[in-house]
């Protein structure tokens, strides 16, 4: 069999091996700050010591400047501050101001949260890769690695090292001085020389997938830009149409389409029998309100003809449909100043808070209010309670509805509060009790 | 290590609080009761003199406790988690938590206002007003003078009972040198902790929150906490700094690297003051509720308002930016400047917080405020000089005491 001597050319040329530095091992971390104090001292600049753990007081004997990162930090904190007053102007007062009960569109005191958050956020990074950059990390590659003692370093040995680029550097000098420190041992430390590229395979890799993650991104902006007739793009389908009923939609499950289903004909919901007109609506019961249904109470209902529906003319209850007493005045009063006090006020002449604040907004050209009349109006005064519970129940005009928030008799009890309160505006000596009249007459 | 040498301390060599003067306590004590009692006595003749006089005591009570609470919770944590460092100074944060005793005898006078009937200081002890306003009426059962005094009594029993034992315990190792006593403080710091947290909680709410009608603030109790730390991290630094300077402490055992930690105590104090006083604001700005708004109302406008410009600024702004540099707080001068700058601005805000609620319009600040500062002042440095005697300015025997002296700051 016949050796073949391989190419001489295809072989790539001999490495040259290369002084990088030279390395003194030290006993102890004593030794090692003294000796870094000698080398501080004679000039030398590139160089470093290498220690199993943090050394106190190596700073100083090495004579190294204190970082400079906390100032790269604090540059960073104060960008991202202000990067989230920018944020935030523009986000709320500039690009889409949306009124939130009448805050201001942009304001410091809102903003401190995200000011905070960023600057501590934008700090933290500054931290993290300023301090990879000025130790210049990370470092796939060191020569000091092929030092085989040298491995003992992240254990229990103490190094100096270096490195021959240093202006001061002459390998018999450099040798001499660090003997005379008495190192337990003097190295040096060769770099063999060989390509130390990073492998060509990484950047192509690297380069195919920059090149694949642009695709997600061009076909959302496809799918933004154009428009297309094809259907949604569901990223969990089953969550997206999940097999129930919901309200108000359409349903195969049934013959009649409904998702919604409706009441069996002739039964009537626990609690929703509610036969008794003058309770529940207001209205004098029997054949005077046969004609009137649900729906004409409702606020701005209309009729069959496209008309208004005027209730004024409804044969509305004149009486309290329940006892009177006081305690459902007190509960009335109580009820009054939660639900209906905002905007009428107190007194009931229409100036709760929300009204000034609102009629103030709507002087500002910001929102229209309609602010509401007064109790001691005639129009109002003359009511028959029973159309005074149906204002409540159902609204009018501009007011909402309450029958969802107040139960029935809590909404006769505010009627009841709303006499009082119209009577205090409207009452003569006569309606004073003969026991009272004689009390004030007497003076204080 | 190569840079330093344990250092072998005894009771000679680090000196004890009895070196500090001639009998101090008792010019102290008479210059106290002097200024406090004329201060009374000057206000005596007229009502608004007189409430004005006892919003001020208030105030200045208030300060002074602060400083002992701060110390009192900062020891227990100290203990808790083991620290080493702050060894060398933690006897004198243990004087300053002292403060305590004589804090008690403080506080009699306003429990003699509460049960006096005395009604211009806490609406809830006036019964026009609590007839008048259903919150307080409802509030009844826990703001009374009974309860009110209860609670008070806890308090002081647990902050004088505490810092007295944890004195007693860290002097007597002084003597023994006994290693089980850190030990047993470890467990003692722990229910310190606990103690102190709702302690001081609960009296920011009896004491000040409850100086309003209607108002509450969920978070009070940490903004007070915050105070404490600002009253006391200062008064400390300053003490330390203060006996560096005229050599009665010895820069080898308290070294710069201790003044760097006791600064960045300081800073940190300051933040986290910062921190919940605006976090209190911005929950109101955004909730936006009568009853709560209505506190910041009267604070915002006039002088208050000046005055609450001047502590976002200067207690927050300014002193966030000028100790933020560590070669600041490793000097001595400037901290000493800043640690008088921060009482300053620790006791303007309890100003703030107190004395709205006597004078909502103006700032009526006068010369019954400095008397009572004074006299309350030299009221507690009296008491806790007699209570310190001739314990040593260091705990020379703590087990952890050759770590702290070797400590180097990174
Ligand atoms: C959100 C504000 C608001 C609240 C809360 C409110 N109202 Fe009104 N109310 C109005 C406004 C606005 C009008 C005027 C409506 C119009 O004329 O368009 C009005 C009108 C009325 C009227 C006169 C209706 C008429 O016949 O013209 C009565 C009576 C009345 N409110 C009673 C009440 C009672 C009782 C409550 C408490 C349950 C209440 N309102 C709560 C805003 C409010």
């Amino acid at each position: 069999m016949a050796i073949v001597e391989s190419d001489e050319v295809a072989k790539p040329p001999a490495a040259q091996p290369k002084l990088v530095s030279v390395l003194a091992e030290f006993a102890g971390p004593r030794e090692l700050m003294h000796a870094a104090e000698k080398i501080r001292d004679s000039g030398f600049t590139k160089w470093d010591c290498f220690t199993p753990f943090p050394v106190h007081g190596i700073d100083d004997a090495m004579g190294t400047k204190r970082t400079k990162l906390p100032f790269i930090v604090l540059c960073a904190a104060i960008c991202g501050g202000t990067t989230a007053i920018a944020m935030q102007w523009f986000c709320n007062a500039y690009d889409y101001p949306f009124m939130i009960s009448g805050k201001p569109f942009f304001s410091l005191p809102s903003s401190m949260p995200v000011v905070f958050e960023l600057s501590v956020l934008f700090s933290a990074f500054a931290t993290l890769f300023g301090m990879l950059g000025l130790n210049g990390l990370p470092q796939l590659y060191n020569a000091l690695f092929k030092v085989d003692n040298f491995r003992r370093v992240t254990d229990d040995k103490f190094f100096l090292g270096i490195e021959t680029t240093d202006p001061k550097f002459n390998v018999d000098q450099t040798k001499t001085l660090l003997n005379s420190l008495h190192p337990v041992l003097i190295e040096e430390c060769w770099d063999s020389g060989e390509t130390r590229a990073i492998p060509s395979i990484f950047f192509k890799t690297l380069a195919m997938l920059g090149l694949l993650a642009i695709v997600p991104v061009v076909m959302v902006a496809q799918l933004r830009a154009l428009p297309s007739n094809l259907p949604r793009l569901h990223g969990q389908w089953d969550m997206d149409h999940q097999p129930k009923l919901k309200t108000q939609k359409h349903s195969e499950l049934f013959v009649d389409g409904r998702g919604m289903r409706l009441p069996i004909a002739n039964t009537v919901a626990f609690g929703e029998l509610k036969t008794d007109r003058s309770f529940y609506n207001g209205l004098q019961g029997g054949a005077a309100s046969a004609e009137i249904t649900d729906a004409m109470l409702l606020r701005g209902a209309v009729a069959a003809n496209g008309e208004p529906v005027n209730n004024g003319s409804f044969p509305w209850v004149t009486e309290f449909p329940l006892e009177v007493d006081e305690q459902l005045m007190a509960r009335g009063r109580e009820r009054y100043g939660i639900y209906c006090a905002p905007c009428h006020g107190y007194e009931g002449d229409g100036n709760g808070l929300i009204t000034q604040r609102a009629m103030e907004l709507t002087g500002n050209g910001r929102g229209a209010w309609v602010k509401p009349v007064s109790y001691h109006s005639d129009p109002i005064r003359m009511q028959p309670v029973g159309k005074l519970f149906n204002t409540v129940t159902n609204g009018q005009g501009r007011m909402p509805g309450y029958a969802s928030q107040i139960p029935e008799k809590d909404r006769w009890a505010i009627v009841l509060y709303l006499k009082a309160l119209m009577k205090s505006r409207d009452a003569s000596p006569d309606d004073v009790p003969a026991d009272v009249k004689e009390r004030l007459s007497q003076g204080p | 290590m190569a840079h330093h040498h344990p250092v072998k301390l005894d009771a000679e060599t680090v000196g004890n609080f009895n070196d500090l003067g001639e009998a101090p306590e008792r010019t102290a004590l008479i210059v106290g009761v002097i200024a406090i009692a004329a201060s009374a006595f000057l206000s005596a003749f007229s009502a608004v003199n007189w409430q004005h006089f006892l919003f001020t005591y208030l105030v200045n009570f208030c300060y002074v406790l602060t400083f002992s609470l701060g110390a009192f919770f900062f020891i227990a944590v100290q203990f808790v988690i083991r620290v080493g460092w702050s060894v060398v100074v933690r006897r004198i944060m243990e004087v300053v938590s002292l403060g305590a005793l004589p804090c008690a005898i403080l506080f009699l006078p306003l429990l003699a206002v509460v049960w006096s009937g005395y009604t211009g200081m806490w609406p809830w002890n006036d019964p026009k007003v609590i007839a008048e306003n259903h919150l307080v009426e409802r509030r009844d059962d826990w703001m009374n003078p009974t309860m009110f005094t209860l609670r008070a009594v806890f308090y002081f029993l647990v902050w004088v009972g505490m810092t007295r034992l944890i004195f007693k315990k860290s002097t007597r190792q002084d003597v023994t040198g006994d290693p089980k006593i850190t030990n047993q403080m470890e467990g003692w710091g722990a229910l310190c902790i606990f103690l102190f947290a709702t302690t001081a909680t609960f009296a920011a709410f009896d004491w000040i929150v409850s100086l309003d009608k209607v108002w509450f603030s969920t978070i009070f109790g940490v903004y007070f906490f915050a105070g404490c730390l600002v009253g006391f991290s200062s008064l400390t630094n300053l003490i330390v700094l203060i006996l560096l300077k005229t050599g009665k402490l010895s820069p080898s055992v308290v070294t710069v690297e201790h003044r760097h930690n006791l600064s960045k105590i300081m800073f940190f104090a300051t933040c986290f003051w910062g921190y919940n006083a605006f976090s209190q604001y911005l929950l109101y700005w955004y909730a936006n509720i009568p009853e709560e708004t209505g506190w910041f109302l009267i604070r915002e406008k006039g002088g208050w308002g000046f005055l609450a410009y001047v502590l976002i600024f200067g207690h927050f702004a300014i002193p966030f930016l000028g100790m933020m540099s560590r070669a600041v707080k490793r000097n001595a001068n400037l901290m000493i400047f800043w640690c008088c700058y921060m009482l300053v601005m620790h006791w303007l805000d309890l100003y703030w917080q107190i004395m709205p609620n006597m004078s909502p319009d103006f700032i009526p600040f006068g010369i019954t405020e400095v008397l009572v500062l004074v006299g309350m002042v030299a009221f507690v440095f009296a008491g806790v000089m007699w209570q310190a005697g001739g314990t040593p300015l260091v705990a020379i025997k703590d087990p952890r005491l050759d770590e702290s002296i070797a400590f180097h700051d990174i």
